[in-house]
């Protein structure tokens, strides 16, 4: 009998052993034996076989099976990686390898992903039901570009001239299914193109800096990123360390979009205030920061931008803090307010006006930085947009960007950080 | 002293000719050969006479039961299933390095072996093309033991008879193969070099098996003549040779378009994370030989490679790495069941691709 612990402690000790001993492939979202990768025309292999997505010899019982044969492609993938001549959107889907089956048309395997919004965002219908579909909305991160600055990047050895831009940020033989267990980092299906060849968000997390505060998720109830009450960020990868392995000072990103180079982003405490940045003033804010034990908060890229695409410009997401935009993000007008505003007190959130419009902010609250308001409005504001009383809202984005600041503003400005 | 001096010479004779001689046929030339294919008024050969005054053809006297002790290497079982296990290596195992024709030849599997004039028909769906075969062989007539058309003798001959003369009778397995006769090729595969396990893989060990030749490659187009997969490249050309087939890029530090042979990985330790210093469980250095997954060497001495990232181009991938050359129980005839992981089968994949486990 006084065996039994003994018994028990070695079975134990085996089956950690065995867990400890798996690999990490098959740990992965495509190498999961149950759910992983699934060509339809090489069913006869196990689920989750190199052979759904690799060719060893571009032949398998001397001709190649569906959906593409031809030469051999590089890597061994059953087609070409990525196509270089794509250069903006929409994309088909032989532009990209993934999309032959992250594509719930795709012709190699049919899977559905849903965007951030509503994976983490805890939204329940609507957006994209795929990657490819998500890059082919209004914005999308585009894959040329990342190819452009990922190939021949000596921060980044591994990409190579016949490398997929999704790798850049994804290691298809780590990533895990995160979106099955939305608040578990363990699951992370990110890898820093730095750090190609290891999982990142297991253990670096948006906790890390101390005044992280997860946004709300379903509606006020919960936080993001899996509708729990935990708040502090130990359940967000860092995509803050992330995304800034790229978005960083002194890396210059060309948009082809944008047909500009990306705002370099310094989200230290010497960059922008929706950083480490030090606040300077009231910021008229809203739940659950308002109330948060915490202050001069860091935001987590996540927290506004989708990865992939979005039905508004600049990746910015269709639901934000607990709720959906009231509208359309587009480069014209002020309607990045309907982001702002998911934060930030609109006039109809003070009390005194209309949603998207920001006469309290600027103009009445204790702290507005343009106070009174100003005279003359016409230096701001197109004469054609005032009555004599009022204005109509200005683009936010004439000093609410990435590093920006008020110069816009000429005679009138404060000298504050503006994003 | 002189006495002495010659008694010495005759015993070192005495020990040394047998050595030389291991695996050259040996016994009553009737073991294997007849005069005039009859015995007591009964034909030999039923079929009509052997050529070369054989008593059977090549399938004949090499179909049989491993047991260890066996002189002759049997490719082919007939009367029962060949002890496999997952990957042929194990100790309860009964086949030699080249596997065995029985689940291509008596379970009718096409995929599980060569199709090999005289063992089996045609395969049903390649027929006589093999796959990734530009050149020879001729896809009007099938594989053969030996021949234009095989894999044994010298294939500038017609007759796998008269391709394979002189083969079995100045065998010497003590040596290194080099290739410059049919008898100094590994296994009778002409050119092809390498050292040949005496009993031929059976039961192999990291101190007992074949030593395989392998070249490390500056050119995709280089045939890499005297190698185990350049022999195999005679007939599956894209899939060892040929510009703009294997690799995109400068060959071994562009991409690959076909999994790379004739190619030490010891080129690729750094990359991928450096899996591939992870081989067969090591470090990198001195990482111990697999025989699940075994790797060429470039080194023609008979000193036998148990260990790999030991010397120059020692860890030199070869067809044979993952694939048998007469058949195994898995499609492709891989050495394992590759098509089965990871829901099951064996991933002797990982053995050189460490971190796709």
């Amino acid at each position: 009998m006084k065996a039994y612990p003994a018994v028990w402690l070695t079975l134990c000790l085996l089956l950690i052993g065995q867990a400890t001993w798996a690999g990490s492939y098959i740990d992965s979202a495509h190498g999961d034996s149950p759910d992983g990768v699934n060509r339809s025309a090489t069913t006869e292999y196990s689920i989750g076989n190199c052979a759904h997505c690799h060719e060893m010899h571009a032949s398998m019982e001397g001709s190649e099976p569906e959906p593409i044969s031809g030469a051999p492609a590089p890597f061994t993938l059953f087609a070409t990686n990525f196509n270089t001549s794509a250069t903006s959107g929409p994309y088909s889907e032989s532009d990209n390898f993934c999309f032959y089956c992250h594509n719930n048309s795709g012709s190699a395997q049919q899977v559905v992903n849903y965007d951030y919004s509503r994976v983490y965002g805890c939204d329940t219908f609507g957006g994209p039901t795929s990657i490819f579909s998500a890059f082919n909305q209004t914005s999308y991160h585009n894959l040329e570009d990342i190819w452009n600055f990922a190939d021949g990047n000596v921060n980044f050895p591994w990409f190579k001239e016949y490398s997929n831009p999704c790798n850049a940020c994804h290691n298809p033989h780590l990533a895990k299914r995160n979106w099955t267990d939305p608040d578990n980092p363990l699951l992370s299906s990110i890898s820093k193109p730095s750090d190609h060849f290891s999982l990142w968000g297991t253990t670096d997390l948006m906790s890390k800096y101390s005044s992280y505060e997860a946004p709300y998720c379903s509606g006020t109830a919960n936080r993001e990123p899996g509708r729990t009450a935990v708040h502090d960020g130990s359940k967000t990868p860092d995509y803050v360390g992330f995304c800034t392995d790229c978005h960083k000072t002194g890396n210059t990103i060309y948009s082809t979009t944008l047909l500009r180079d990306l705002e370099e982003i310094n989200w230290s405490s010497g960059g922008d205030k929706h950083g480490q940045q030090s606040r300077n003033g009231g910021i008229d804010i809203e739940e659950p920061y308002a109330s948060a034990t915490n202050s001069n908060f860091v935001l987590s890229c996540l927290d506004c931008h989708e990865p992939h695409g979005a039905p508004n410009i600049m990746l910015i997401r269709r639901r934000v803090n607990g709720g959906d935009l009231d509208g359309t993000v587009s480069s014209s007008s002020n309607t990045l307010g309907y982001l702002c505003t998911r934060c930030h007190k609109d006039d109809a959130d003070a009390g005194t006006g209309l949603l998207n419009e920001w006469k309290f902010v600027h103009h009445n609250s204790g702290d507005a930085p343009y106070p009174g308001p100003s005279s003359p409005c016409g230096d701001c504001h197109q004469p054609s947009d005032c009555n004599g009383s009022d204005c109509n809202p200005i683009n936010c984005d004439h000093c609410h960007f990435h590093n920006g600041n008020d110069d816009w503003a000429g005679t009138h400005k404060s000298g504050r950080i503006t994003f | 002293m002189r006495r002495a001096a010659t008694i010495v010479l005759i015993l070192a004779w005495v020990i040394l000719v047998p050595l030389h001689s291991i695996a050259k046929v040996t016994g009553p030339c009737v073991n294997c050969h007849t005069m005039h294919n009859s015995q007591a008024g009964v034909s030999v050969v039923a079929e009509g006479p052997v050529p070369c005054l054989l008593n059977s053809d090549c399938i004949g006297c090499h179909a049989g039961i491993n047991d260890g002790s066996n002189t002759t290497p049997y490719v082919l079982m007939t009367d029962s299933v060949p002890i496999y296990e997952s990957t042929g290596t194990e100790a309860d195992t009964n086949t030699l390095a080249g596997g065995n024709f029985y689940w291509v030849a008596i379970s009718g599997l096409d995929r599980k072996g060569h199709n090999v004039a005289g063992v089996v028909g045609l395969d049903s769906t390649l027929g006589n093309t093999p796959p990734g075969g530009v050149e020879d062989p001729s896809p009007s007539k099938q594989l053969t033991c030996a021949g234009v058309n095989g894999c044994h003798g010298d294939r500038d001959v017609y007759s796998p008879y008269k391709a394979m003369s002189g083969a079995h009778h100045n065998n010497d397995m003590t040596l290194w193969k080099n290739g410059t006769t049919l008898a100094l090729s590994y296994r009778f595969l002409d050119e092809v070099q390498g050292l040949e396990d005496t009993d031929y893989e059976y039961r192999p060990t990291a101190q007992h098996h074949n030593k395989y030749y392998g070249k490390d490659r500056a050119g995709e187009a280089d045939r890499a003549e005297g190698t185990i997969s350049s022999l195999c490249g005679q007939c599956h050309g894209n899939f060892h040779n040929g510009s703009g087939e294997i690799a995109s890029g400068t060959f071994g530090n562009g991409v690959w378009l076909r999994h790379p042979t004739d190619f030490d990985m010891a080129r690729a330790k750094s990359r991928s994370g450096g899996e591939y210093a992870g081989y067969n469980g090591g470090t990198g250095t001195g990482n111990p030989y697999s025989v699940v997954s075994p790797v060429a060497t470039s080194d023609t001495s008979t000193n036998l490679n148990t260990t790999v990232f030991s010397g120059t181009d020692d860890a030199i991938v070869m067809c044979l790495s993952c694939h048998r050359a007469h058949g195994t129980p898995n499609d492709a005839i891989l050495r394992w069941d590759y098509k089965g992981w990871p829901a099951g089968g064996y991933n002797g994949c990982a053995i050189c691709h460490t971190e796709k486990d």
